[in-house]
């Protein structure tokens, strides 16, 4: 089946249909997080990290939910797209982020068990200055991330139903900032099971049907004949974007508090099983959304705007009942990564910054209150950021890479080595994030991960040998 | 003794340059090394992706189904 070129310029979804899985869906999130989050004790442990004793299912769910953002869907196809197979494992390769996070998270959970956020570990770690060179990190990072997802959630809309950009993005935020506002972790965590389901099973059906449409051995035909390059398996830029992507993963998740929530959020027994198991998992998503650009490259599609690919192409495919099938699985990817980011920047702000920073005397009942108006505040604030828009999800995405790599070294080191140093920690991180920005700028942005993790390491090994700490294990039980 | 170690050094920095220019040059004008996937490992990869995409459905509610029996879902 050859898929039309001009494509992407209408839209391949009725309003009404639309806007009548807009409806379902949002109902649905709002009604099952605000339920969920009337569960439990209703203390601040509670909203913030639903408990503190999810089981391997949710946990795994939850890993799987958040880590399958709305890049995932439609920057993946862009990397099988543009670099072929290499661009396909690259994408892969950050699940190896969530995998190799497992015995860190283990650690952390048996280090910390009153822990609540990464800035807590940093902070009882290394001191109060490297918590503000961490905290300028992970809040650049995360606005990124949450601009990400919101500027996809306006394309996706757009580019499916022929709705405003601005409109998508308010509806998914709106959603994701209702139920997390009303029901914290737990809402989050429940919605992640069911979102995370849908994804994958969706997934599978569009593929199948997609593959049956056009099927692998065609595929591979005309690949061979129009872009050889693609199908290179010994494309040296190629190795480089796929060790730079797992770099970058690994930052995102050693540092950032959405994996450190939870760590915490889980039994202590199924900490580690849950972080191996959604990580592998993961990996087949992107080879799965890839393939789908692989097919678009193939039939040679104009495409106006290269980020659209696959929800253009699944819906030329499968016509109507394909839209609607890729419209609820990037819809439940975009409010599954927003929640979690929404509900674990909280707690990181209200925690670290309210609590620990400005009001050590603050009441359980004042520091819930507090992790609520942040959710809220943050919803906000992503709309501002995201309401012009960017042309490529690629150039924000990489740009952080420089940022969260730098973070690998010290966190890992800090977690096993007694005598590292929190001097080195701070400069592994300033020259490694330094250093991978001049990288991004004058080299190639797909450097920029590679040459920040490079640097920390060795400024993080050099500065512990030179002046080795005793760091007593105890102080972060205090967390 | 000094200006013997110079020499030493000169002849030696001469004599790698003497073996390696010829091979840098012999890689610049060869071809970039290429390995097209063929059809069977493309098939493994992409049909291989979304079995291991369906199994993880099933594994998760598996899971979910015998931590809810135990009452261990939360």
């Amino acid at each position: 089946m050859v898929i039309s070129p001009t494509l992407a310029v209408q839209p391949f979804l009725a309003p009404g249909i639309a806007w009548a899985l807009v409806v379902i869906f949002s109902v649905l999130w709002i009604a099952l997080g605000v339920s969920w989050g009337r569960r439990g004790s209703g203390d601040a442990d509670d909203y913030m990290l639903a408990g503190r004793n999810i089981g391997l299912a949710l946990s795994t769910a939850t890993l799987m939910a958040s880590w399958v953002t709305g890049n995932t869907t439609l920057l993946a196809p862009e990397f099988g797209y543009r670099n072929g197979l290499w661009g396909m494992f690259s994408y892969a390769l950050a699940g190896l982020g969530l995998v190799l996070f497992a015995p860190l998270a283990l650690r952390i959970k048996t280090l910390m068990p009153k822990g609540r956020t990464s800035g807590d570990f940093i902070r009882l770690r290394y001191g109060r200055a490297a918590w503000w060179v961490f905290m300028v990190i992970t809040a650049t990072y995360t606005l990124g991330f949450l601009m990400t997802q919101a500027m996809g959630a306006g394309i996706l809309l757009e580019a499916l139903s022929g709705f405003d950009y601005r409109l998508g993005m308010v509806v998914v935020i709106g959603v994701s900032t209702i139920y997390t506002l009303y029901g914290g972790m737990r809402a989050v965590v429940g919605t992640d099971f069911i979102q995370s389901l849908l994804i994958m099973g969706l997934l599978v059906l569009v593929a199948v049907l997609a593959l049956r449409q056009f099927p692998v051995p065609e595929l591979h035909r005309a690949l061979v004949e129009e872009h050889p390059e693609r199908l290179n398996l010994l494309l040296p830029a190629g190795l480089l974007i796929a060790w730079n992507s797992a770099l970058f993963s690994m930052g995102e998740v050693f540092h950032n508090n959405i994996w450190w929530s939870r760590v915490f959020s889980s039994r202590a027994s199924v900490v580690f099983s849950s972080f191996v198991l959604g990580g592998l998992a993961w990996m087949t998503v992107p080879l799965v959304t890839g393939s789908i650009g692989l097919v678009a490259l193939a039939q040679s599609v104009d495409l106006p705007q290269v980020n659209m690919l696959f929800p253009v192409v699944a819906s030329q495919l499968l016509g109507a009942g394909g839209a609607a099938l890729v419209f609820v699985v990037v819809f439940a990817s975009l409010t599954s990564t927003l929640d979690s980011l929404l509900a674990s920047t909280a707690d990181l702000v209200a925690e670290d910054v309210v609590f620990k920073l400005l009001n050590p005397n603050m009441s359980d009942a004042q520091l819930r209150q507090a992790t609520r108006l942040v959710v809220l505040g943050l919803g906000l604030l992503t709309l501002l950021l995201s309401w012009p828009r960017l042309d490529s999800l690629a150039s924000v995405l990489f740009f952080t890479g420089a940022l969260v790599a730098s973070t690998i070294w010290p966190v890992a080191y800090g977690l096993y080595w007694p005598s590292a140093n929190r001097g080195a920690a701070i400069a592994a991180m300033v020259s490694g994030s330094a250093v991978g920005l001049a990288a991004y700028v004058l080299i190639a942005p797909y450097c920029a991960a590679l040459l920040s993790a490079a640097v920390s390491a060795v400024v993080m090994a050099v500065g512990t040998q030179l002046q080795p700490e005793r760091f007593d294990w105890l102080t972060l039980k205090e967390g | 003794m000094a200006r013997f170690r110079m020499t030493t050094r000169w002849a030696l920095t001469l004599a790698a340059l003497a073996v390696l220019l010829p091979v840098a040059k012999a890689g610049e004008a060869s071809a970039p090394p290429r390995w097209l996937a063929d059809l069977p490992l493309l098939q493994v990869l992409i049909y291989g992706s979304v079995a291991g995409l369906a199994l993880s459905v099933l594994i998760l509610l598996l899971i979910w189904w015998k931590e809810w029996r135990r009452g261990d879902v939360w």
